[in-house]
């Protein structure tokens, strides 16, 4: 288990940049994810650390070592394919223990460790088996326990769970993380998936063009995303674009002034050079936005008015999205609606949100 | 490619990895002398005049009419051939995918005995059995009535065209088929929810879906006829540009200029068609997507009077393609009957006794054998690697490597044979001896005429194989070679048998260079003759030599179906390994 750093990393094919000047640390034994929508450049992070691409320009490091000349097969990591990559003309014992025999492993030792490796991922008795003998699931475990017996250094994960219904991409997510715990192994996995993210993951790396938009644990970046990418990749997010009018700087808060001409009083942070006149999106999440009969929201609160323009009931919750007078759309989710009045659409309501919970992102 | 993404691409690497660099080299270097060295030859000895270079040799060939109307000829057979081949093969092909009926397993089988049937021995047991004087002929007359004095099969275009039409339908339906069957059959089946059937349903979505299969099978139909020399010499037909240069090359008094300029006008031909079906099939690469459910979902279970009608179909094209073989095998082992007669004169082995008991065709078979598998292994290796490159490795000038391993496709086997004739003709200094006449050239220019074979199929297989299988076991730890033996190779070997047992057939009937590249007066004389040639001889005595002839046809005939039989067994099992992944 080590440490893994990559430093000013990057790589273009032809004419695109797929890593842009990546520098992240994965400390000894976390799980981190890197996230971001496809064609980000995740998969090909992923791949300069396992060696299988080489990279244009910055190091990797795995603790102290300098990786960037070593092969793929020196590198001791073990990856999980988004394909699985099993190989169908070996057996579910041979696919597992083909690496053991590149690690010095005796032999009796290496049956003992594919007995473990089996068992620890829920597949003994399928040995003898060959991969288009298997389930889509007990592929993807095979994949895992063939990564893990070699017990590398990294455990790389490429996507492993796009390629499983729903049901069983929740079971094997919730399995993936109680090895990775059991075993105390650096972990990097890679994802579109937002909610396999956040709920897996000891850190997260959120990356758009090639480039590392916010690196943090799930809560920071779910609830303090750093810019609008990051607020609106994670998660649904309202965006209302404006200035700041107003500051008041012993309560830590401010007005802001949309483009429509709506004022909104926020939180503000204590970092960050917030002045007067600067341009900011107030960003607000549909769960933040309560919504009342037209004209009686409370008080104290935030109010926009609008008229509901579709109602998506949900079982846990309504989602709404309503319509401005301005003509945008916010997006408003009510939880638990057993008792509430449903709204239909075409009537008039009010949007109230506490100043808290308004995010303030700076734009350049 | 130019000389700064050469330097490019070593920067990139950083070091020159030597492993990868000759692994591309070699071969490169070996087609350069054994492909693309031939038909320089070939070129400079049509451009080459007594004067120096120009037009010169062009002009006196064109001077002379019955040279013009060999070429003539051969376009027209080329074009005639393709047709009719069209009309058998792509029925064939579209009621074999799409219809299932009684016996269609029994004629699966029989449908690909075209297949095994060697092309030279074919043409001659046609003119046994529909000549002037031939079996059927005669039985046909005396049956029916039906008098044709010259016979069905005569010296003459149409019969020419006939002999090659049912020797090659199954080109056209073969690859039709293969393209039909990968058609996703959500595409046709969402057609007809469009409101699309019957023939508008064919011809809008099934055909233009099927239709890279469909020109390649017609592109080698094409180029086929256009190089046959075997047809044309047994119907003894002398107007037919590609037998017209053999026999200027055979001839004492032969004009060797004369065959040099009809090989450039043949190679450009069949290289010009083949751009114009590339760009073609280009554009419609789609077609071979597939995803999903199997397209047995649309096979129709045909009616009774369907199937009577299919099964007539069937017989009639089986009948007529398997003539060949049933001649063949009276030639070996019956009497012939007497002139006007198709009654056998009974048993008769004096053709086995001949082909194994003289000193000059005692070796044929072994020779042959081992030429053809010699050839195979050539092919297998050179395959994989080519394909290999081609499909997994970047460099500058790849598209160099793909398209002089396939062009021995589109040139004519004359081509070759002549080419090689030229380029090994040099007398070794002091000696008597030339390259052209040691039998390996003969091993060498069957490799190189059936590489693409090889090359096609690990370059198919290699894209079925997804690169993440191999990343896998480096990611494990481990080296490339080891990769490529524990698990790149055997991945392959089905698709690399099945190319390996094409080039070994096809080698061993091989027709061109067998006959034009003679080693019959190199220190290995006599005894290094390849069977074709062999069987050429028996049928230039006459009379007598035709049984040892259709006894050497039997042997290459039981040959391939064995060849065919064994790799049906090999491949079919593990065919299915190779896919489902990725």
């Amino acid at each position: 288990m080590v440490d893994v750093r990559l430093e000013h990393v990057t790589k273009r094919f032809e004419n695109v940049i797929a890593v842009d000047d990546v520098t992240v640390e994965v400390k000894e034994g976390r799980f981190f994810t890197l996230l971001g929508p496809s064609g980000c450049g995740k998969t090909t992070t992923l791949r300069i650390i396992a060696g299988l691409t080489r990279q244009d320009k910055g190091d990797i490091y795995f603790g102290e070592q300098l990786m960037n000349d070593v092969p793929p097969h020196r590198r001791n990591t073990g990856m999980v394919f988004q394909t699985y990559a099993l190989w169908p003309h070996m057996k579910v014992f041979d696919n597992v223990a083909f690496g053991l025999k590149f690690h010095k492993v005796p032999k009796e030792e290496g049956k003992h460790r594919v007995d473990e490796v089996l068992k620890l991922v829920g597949l003994e008795g399928l040995e003898k088996r060959l991969p288009s003998q298997l389930s889509g699931g007990q592929q993807q475990r095979v994949a895992l326990a063939r990564a893990l017996v070699i017990e590398p250094q990294v455990l790389l994960l490429d996507e492993p769970l796009s390629n499983l219904d729903a049901k069983l991409r929740v079971q094997m997510r919730t399995e993936i993380k109680r090895i990775q715990k059991r075993l105390a192994i650096t972990s990097i996995y890679v994802t579109h998936d937002q909610e396999e993210a956040l709920s897996i993951s000891d850190e997260i790396a959120i990356q758009d063009k090639g480039a590392i938009q916010q690196i943090g644990t799930p809560r920071e970046i779910y609830e303090d995303p750093h810019n609008s990418f990051v607020a609106g990749f994670i998660g649904l997010a309202n965006f209302l674009k404006g200035r700041i009018s107003e500051i008041d700087e012993t309560r830590l808060s401010s007005t802001v002034t949309t483009e429509e001409g709506v004022e909104i009083r926020t939180r503000l942070e204590a970092e960050g050079d917030w002045r007067r006149g600067s341009k900011v999106i107030a960003s607000i999440r549909p769960e933040a936005l309560t919504v009342y009969k037209h004209g009686s929201a409370p008080s104290g609160v935030n109010k926009i008015e609008g008229s509901v323009r579709l109602t998506s009931y949900l079982g846990n919750l309504v989602r709404y999205e309503i319509e401005t007078s301005w003509g945008d759309t916010l997006r408003a989710d009510v939880y638990n609606p057993r008792h509430r009045y449903i709204f239909k659409e075409g009537e008039k309501v009010s949007m109230g949100f506490d100043g808290e919970d308004v995010k303030l992102i700076k734009l350049e | 490619m130019s000389r700064k993404s050469l330097t490019r691409w070593f920067r990139r690497r950083g070091s020159v990895d030597w492993f990868s660099v000759m692994s591309f080299a070699i071969p490169l270097v070996l087609l350069f002398i054994f492909i693309l060295g031939p038909i320089l030859f070939v070129f400079v000895g049509a451009f080459e005049g007594k004067t120096g270079w120009g037009l010169e040799n062009f002009s006196r060939y064109w001077a002379i009419p019955s040279m013009r109307k060999g070429l003539w000829n051969a376009l027209k057979a080329g074009a005639l051939t393709t047709f009719f081949a069209s009309l058998i093969g792509l029925p064939v092909a579209y009621i074999m995918t799409r219809y299932r009926f009684p016996g269609y397993t029994l004629f699966k089988v029989l449908l690909t005995l075209p297949m095994i049937m060697p092309p030279f021995i074919g043409a001659f047991s046609m003119v046994v059995m529909l000549g002037r004087n031939g079996i059927v002929t005669n039985l046909l007359r005396d049956l029916l009535g039906l008098t044709l004095k010259e016979g069905f099969v005569r010296p003459s275009l149409m019969s020419v065209v006939f002999v090659q039409t049912t020797h090659l339908w199954p080109l056209i339906y073969l690859n039709t088929s293969a393209s039909l069957s990968k058609i996703d059959p959500s595409l046709e089946e969402s057609a007809r929810n469009l409101g699309a059937s019957g023939l508008q349903l064919f011809s809008r979505i099934t055909f233009p879906l099927a239709l890279p299969g469909y020109l390649a099978g017609a592109f080698l139909t094409f180029v086929w006829s256009l190089s046959d020399i075997g047809s044309p010499i047994m119907l003894s037909f002398g107007n037919y540009a590609p037998s017209q240069a053999f026999w200027e090359l055979v001839r004492v008094e032969g004009v060797v200029e004369h065959a040099s300029v009809i090989c450039v006008i043949l190679t450009l031909i069949s290289i010009l068609s083949l751009i114009l079906v590339n760009r073609f099939v280009g554009l419609k690469e789609y077609a071979t997507v597939r995803v999903g459910a199997a397209s047995s979902m649309i096979v129709k279970r045909a009616g009774r009077w369907l199937s009577v009608g299919i099964c007539t179909l069937l017989l009639a094209v089986i009948t007529l393609s398997t003539l060949p073989h049933i001649g063949t095998f009276i030639i070996a082992f019956a009497k012939l009957p007497k002139y006007k007669s198709w009654v056998l004169q009974g048993l008769n082995l004096e053709g086995w006794e001949k082909v194994f008991g003289r000193v000059e065709t005692r070796h044929l078979v072994i020779n042959s054998l081992l030429y053809a598998s010699l050839a195979a292994v050539i092919d297998i290796v050179l395959g994989v690697l080519i394909g290999y490159i081609l499909v997994r490795k970047k460099f500058p000038g790849k598209s160099i490597l793909d398209i002089l391993s396939i062009l021995p496709l589109a040139v004519p086997g004359v081509v070759i044979a002549l080419g090689y004739m030229f380029l090994f003709s040099a007398r070794l200094p002091g000696t008597t001896f030339r390259l052209s006449t040691f039998w390996f050239i003969l091993v060498i220019s069957y490799s190189m005429r059936r590489l693409p074979y090889s090359v096609r199929s690990s370059h198919a297989v290699l894209q079925q194989i997804h690169v993440s299988l191999e990343e896998a076991a480096q990611n494990l730890g481990a080296t490339r070679l080891w990769t490529l033996l524990k698990i790149t190779l055997p991945l392959m070997s089905a698709g690399l048998i099945a190319g390996g047992t094409m080039s070994f057939i096809t080698a061993f009937t091989e027709v061109s260079t067998s006959l034009m590249i003679q080693p019959l007066y190199g220190p290995f004389g006599v005894h290094a003759r390849p069977i074709t040639l062999g069987i050429y001889f028996e049928i230039l005595r006459g009379a007598g030599g035709y049984a040892p002839a259709g006894a050497l046809g039997v042997i290459q005939i039981v040959t391939a179906a064995v060849c065919f039989y064994l790799m049906d067994r090999v491949v079919g099992e593990r065919g299915e390994l190779s896919i489902g992944v990725g």
